[in-house]
């Protein structure tokens, strides 16, 4: 049985955004790379993992999200993302994903009407995501 | 400057919900946090005037 997401835990420096976040993307993923030699078939590497977390906020009418990026942004220096499936603590069923992050920039705007979004914000992770099951 | 600030904003810090507090050791992590006011430092426990003599 399938289940629905209504109760994301979002974290970006220590600020819990989740009530300011319509979607969320932990993306883990290594390039693949090819090692093929001769005299061998196809054989392929693991690449550089290049993992993120990407969301989409709604802002709000005090600007929330706007003055919490604000600052990642002019500080250039790094700050921790932590994401969890229920906003319950970190456990085999609902597993934390951490990771140390830089952030580049975003783009606000909107047509008429529109939903006050910035969407696709990325947090691309320095090295690479960590999990915990709460059994550390 | 002491690492424990108050929780002002609406929004939890750590895991501290608003009006508590919270302890922050990196600095520029404080600083951001400040001007997104999040939080502020925590105001220091006034000491009573000792009691003059005679």
């Amino acid at each position: 049985m399938g289940t629905i997401l209504k109760d994301c835990f979002i974290e970006v420096d220590s600020v819990d955004v989740s009530d300011l976040v319509a979607s969320v993307e932990v993306n883990q993923s290594a390039p693949e790379e090819d090692g093929s030699t001769f005299g061998g078939g196809r054989s392929r590497l693991h690449g550089l993992r290049d993992d993120s977390f990407v969301v989409t906020f709604l802002d709000d009418v005090d600007q929330a999200v706007r003055t919490q990026l604000q600052p990642l942004l002019e500080d250039e220096d790094t700050f921790t993302v932590t994401v969890r499936k229920h906003s319950g603590a970190a456990s085999a069923t609902n597993l934390e994903y951490t990771g140390t992050c830089k952030f580049f920039g975003f783009t606000w705007g909107g047509a008429i009407g529109s939903r006050d979004e910035i969407a696709g914000v990325t947090f691309p992770v320095e090295g690479q995501i960590a999990t915990d099951d709460g059994s550390v | 400057m002491s690492n424990q600030f108050e929780v002002v904003g609406r929004r939890k810090i750590a895991g501290v919900a608003p009006g508590g507090v919270v302890t922050i050791e990196d600095e520029a992590q404080q600083r951001r946090l400040i001007a997104a006011g999040h939080i502020k430092p925590k105001a220091a426990k006034k000491t009573p005037p000792e009691p003059k003599e005679g």
